[in-house]
């Protein structure tokens, strides 16, 4: 089946060594692709070239298998909500609602079940879009994006700007949207946006993708951290925290104790666990951590 | 089709405004020319006008104080021309430029809009306001000289060369500024690209009709092609300014559409 998203060795730069360069990586249908990346890592530029408005300077990009630009994507397939989306500032949030989804080639379906999802109230929709707080501002460029319920969404940071309420919500209407088929990209900076979101991600540094795996991948190799209560013979001497031979000690915390363990050492510290005996433990993934040491082994 | 509605609605206000303008104006001029044509008036405007400007303005040839003489004038007044050349400066940079400048482009990109739609979707609304206040000119200056009861009423055909005069030199900048809005990222600017050259030839026009090194350079000047009052004396528009008129206009036209299709938005 051809990819929704098509990257092959698509470059991009621009002077004074910007932009991304020689990206190669594929979305497939149904899939909520999570685009991460630090700012100016060169994520927009990669959405830019998606889109038709920059061209790759070598390689290429293909959108169910056709060139960006391409009439074949202009007949509602698309949905996109821009970084910074700019409106008609004049015009209500329902006229431009009744805008784009004239200007689009397939009925807007799903516009008020968005706008209910999102807490889009009627009022907020009668008013002037220059009357218009940040948050709201994206609702309405989350609504115009999705309302024709296009095949391939593409959101540049669309948490921007919404409670963390709506944010959670938002997740539930693109897992919603990814049950009816629909592919997702999501541009992000933030990993906990998309981590517990996405079904792939892929990392970008410095115009570079560090990372295309999926989520599964990123917590089998994440270090581990491990937290446990030590048995009371450690009690009477809280700097001194029992050595493990397969984990590093990080600190300790409200009478935990908190150990790096490598991803590899996963299994082996179970072991010398039992020789610790703890009063209690927990073993959770560092994913955090291990996009930090991407970017820092990944230098401009 | 949507996209042309859309612009049509979006540009109605100003459209109306520029045609009622327009047409207000024309009436108010033939208004004039009546207490003109009064004794005392006609002196007072002859003492008034000093020759080198009537020389700039074509009207040396013309007695002012004839109807003709009088519409050479009053249809390359600033107050016309900048109706009539502004109008084409504030739509191709409001929908052009601006959709860059406030990010809305993409989201017409991704529909069913095509970017050379975009161009001559702007193209067509500006010709189509273009022509509406030029109507409201002609049509200003017909019932305008009915209601001042001059006598003899304005030669409708003549009226409407000059007119028709008027419509190629706004054509013709209009297909310059749509080049210049499709190439500049901030309306602003754009505007400023619009304006200055226009205000440099219109100037360097008007030096050139007493300074004969100017007169050099003027021939490859727009405002050098509009003369009105060659259109009342030589009973038609001079084929070679229509010719330059046109193909300014068409050329620009041509770069507008080729330089949107072809650039890059960072967006």
């Amino acid at each position: 089946m051809t990819p929704v998203i098509d990257l092959h060795r698509a470059t991009k730069s621009y002077p004074g060594k910007r932009g991304a360069f020689d990206l190669t990586f594929n979305v497939k249908k149904g899939e909520i692709f999570g685009y991460l990346g630090p700012n100016g890592a060169g994520k927009t530029t990669t959405i830019r070239m998606m889109l038709g408005l920059a061209r790759p300077t070598s390689g290429s990009v293909k959108l169910f298998g056709h060139s960006p630009g391409s009439r074949h994507l202009r007949n509602g397939l698309i949905g996109y909500l821009p970084g910074e989306p700019g409106y008609y500032e004049n015009m209500t949030g329902n006229r431009v609602l009744a805008l784009y989804a004239s200007l689009t080639g397939r009925p807007a379906k799903l516009t008020d079940w968005l706008c209910e999802r999102l807490d889009f109230t009627a009022a907020d929709r009668a008013r002037r879009i220059k009357t218009y707080s940040k948050g709201t501002r994206q609702k309405l460029g989350l609504v115009q994006a999705l309302q024709h319920d296009p095949e391939l969404a593409i959101l540049d940071e669309p948490t921007t700007g919404l409670d963390p309420l709506v944010q959670r919500e938002l997740g539930d209407v693109l897992r919603d949207l990814r049950e009816r088929g629909r592919t997702i990209f999501f541009s992000s900076h933030v990993l906990s946006e998309v981590y517990g979101l996405c079904d792939r991600i892929g990392a970008l540094v410095n115009g570079r993708l560090a990372l295309d795996g999926t989520v599964a991948d990123l917590i089998t190799d994440a270090d581990r951290l491990l937290w446990l209560r030590p048995h009371e013979e450690f009690h009477d001497i809280p700097d001194h925290a029992p050595i493990l031979h397969h984990a590093d000690f990080l600190r300790s915390e409200d009478g935990w104790l908190v150990y790096r363990v490598p991803a590899h050492h996963a299994a082996a510290i179970l072991d010398e666990l039992h020789t610790l005996r703890p009063t209690d433990f927990r073993l959770e993934a560092d994913v955090e951590s291990s996009f930090m040491k991407l970017y820092e082994t990944h230098p401009a | 089709m949507r996209i042309l509605i859309e612009h049509l609605r979006r540009t109605a206000s100003l459209g109306i405004l520029a045609t009622l303008g327009a047409g207000i104006f024309g009436a108010i001029a033939m208004r004039s020319f009546a207490s003109i044509v009064m004794p005392a008036g006609t002196d007072i405007l002859a003492a008034s006008l000093p020759k080198q400007f009537q020389a700039a303005l074509g009207i040396d040839k013309l007695p002012f104080n004839t109807l003709n003489g009088f519409l050479g004038v009053i249809i390359q007044h600033p107050f016309l021309l900048t109706i009539m050349l502004g109008l084409p400066i504030t739509l191709a940079t409001g929908l052009l430029t601006r959709e860059v400048e406030t990010g809305t482009l993409p989201l017409l990109l991704v529909r069913r809009v095509g970017r050379m739609q975009i161009v001559l979707s702007a193209a067509i609304v500006m010709a189509l306001w273009t022509l509406t206040a030029s109507v409201a000119v002609y049509v200003g200056i017909v019932y305008g000289a009915q209601w001042a009861h001059v006598t003899p009423l304005p030669d409708r055909v003549m009226t409407a060369r000059l007119v028709a005069g008027l419509v190629m030199l706004s054509l013709s900048v209009s297909g310059c500024v749509l080049a210049i809005s499709t190439i500049n990222n901030e309306r602003g600017e754009a505007v400023q690209w619009c304006l200055v050259p226009l205000l440099i030839m219109y100037v360097w026009n008007f030096l050139a009709s007493f300074w004969p090194q100017a007169a050099q350079v003027a021939k490859y000047l727009l405002f050098h092609y509009y003369a009105p009052v060659e259109i009342i004396l030589q009973g038609q528009l001079d084929p070679q300014s229509t010719i330059v008129f046109a193909g300014v206009g068409g050329a620009g036209l041509l770069i507008a559409l080729i330089v949107y299709w072809r650039r890059e938005f960072n967006l």
